[in-house]
């Protein structure tokens, strides 16, 4: 009895560790881990190129 | 600047548009390994789309998508009365969506991400954040030229008392009016849910008498900002396609479009050669004026014209006159020349 129940809570935590990665948002940790590092987004960063008179709408 | 991509670590997990995960909006490949590979087939901008929204924003996305913000129709409308039909589709063709219509302002462009001018933007309003306003990092971008300066004062001229007394954008200009309200408008004078200072300002209610006489006198004869524009307000001219305009203060009261109301007037930016680029002359130019009524943004209790009579009636000031007309304007102008009437005493 004790091990038909341990079966059974270890299928469901095998299950809920199965649905937590392809969950959204363990799958949006890949843009997540760049766009919330702020070093790295500032070594990436290229200014743009300001025309000039842009904005005098 | 790199803030304006970096997301705010503490919304994921907390704010419901972020839930679905970041590709399910921008696409891309979340799962790559290299940056480059990640970002093929990114929509920076998903809203563009305005069906991006539209599931769980039903109603409102429905209205916007025919408000004049998303449609710009409204900049369409007011140049193609000078042109003939031929040059109309010339227009459509060569130049509304690639220089107009690329003003148009998206629901990311004022909730997420501010609005790009000219394409360059200040990126994430708040860390990614779906904020209700922030009329600073929104409204400013795209009407910072003219009208948002102009209200803050920070172009030189003087604030406006509103904005002084705490009022943003939002507070007169509803979302209703942002957002629409279903019905497809040609120009932002037909709007039903533009705001008018009687909507605060009750006539007949004046505290003053001098200001309750003064109303009353002139009610359906000058406009408000006829008398409480607070002086020079932003004039943009000289635009062209492809290149730029240029904003410059200035101060003209003239006659209305209906010609009915003396008003506030700004010259806007169409010239003659605006459309040469693309081969458009403009063939009824003249069928338009150069100066445009305008709620001028300056607004103020007291000024030189609501302190004495004589500042119109007798010295006629800020009236616009022939001889300061811009040169090889539209013959419609002269029609805008009101000659100030002399008080009977």
């Amino acid at each position: 009895m004790i091990r038909k129940s341990r079966v059974v809570s270890w299928s469901f935590f095998a299950i809920m560790v199965i649905l937590s990665l392809s969950s959204p948002v363990a799958a949006a940790s890949g843009c997540v881990s760049c766009h919330t590092n702020p070093e790295l987004l500032k070594a990436l960063y290229k200014p743009p190129v300001i025309p000039v008179g842009a904005g005098e709408g | 600047m790199y803030r304006g991509y970096l997301i705010d670590k503490a919304l994921i997990g907390t704010d419901v548009h972020l839930k679905a995960g970041c590709v399910s909006c921008h696409r891309g490949d979340h799962r790559a390994a290299t940056r480059e590979e990640a970002h093929k087939g990114l929509v920076s901008r998903p809203s563009d789309n305005i069906e991006t929204c539209a599931p769980c924003h039903k109603q409102i996305s429905a209205n916007y998508a025919k408000s004049l913000h998303y449609t710009t129709i409204g900049q369409r409308n007011g140049v193609i009365k000078r042109m003939s039909p031929e040059e109309v589709k010339q227009f459509d063709a060569k130049a509304f969506e690639q220089s107009c219509r690329s003003c148009h302002a998206s629901c990311g462009g004022c909730h997420v991400k501010a609005p790009p001018v000219g394409g360059i933007g200040i990126g994430l309003i708040k860390g990614h954040k779906f904020v209700k306003r922030d009329e600073g990092k929104t409204c400013a971008f795209c009407h910072g030229g003219r009208v948002y300066t102009e209200y803050t004062g920070e172009y030189g001229g003087r604030a406006d008392v509103h904005y002084q007394k705490g009022k943003m954008c939002v507070d007169c200009h509803s979302k209703e009016e942002m957002h629409g309200d279903g019905n497809l408008y040609l120009s932002k004078n037909d709007v039903k849910t533009r705001p008018a200072c009687k909507n605060c300002h009750e006539l007949g209610k004046e505290s003053k008498l001098t200001a309750r006489l003064s109303h009353r006198n002139h009610r359906g004869k000058v406009s408000c900002y006829g008398c409480h524009s607070a002086g020079e307000y932003r004039n943009c001219s000289d635009c062209h396609v492809e290149t730029h305009s240029q904003a410059k203060p200035g101060f003209a009261l003239g006659l209305s479009r209906d010609g009915k109301t003396l008003t506030t007037l700004r010259l806007i930016p169409t010239i003659r050669d605006t459309f040469k680029a693309v081969g458009i002359k403009m063939e009824q130019y003249d069928a338009l004026p150069n100066y445009w009524d305008t709620p001028a943004h300056n607004i103020r209790k007291r000024t030189a014209r609501t302190r004495s009579c004589d500042a119109c009636h007798v010295e006629g000031k800020g009236f616009l006159q022939k001889e300061k007309l811009i040169k090889d304007g539209s013959k419609a102008n002269e029609k805008l020349i009101v000659k100030p009437k002399p008080l009977s005493r």
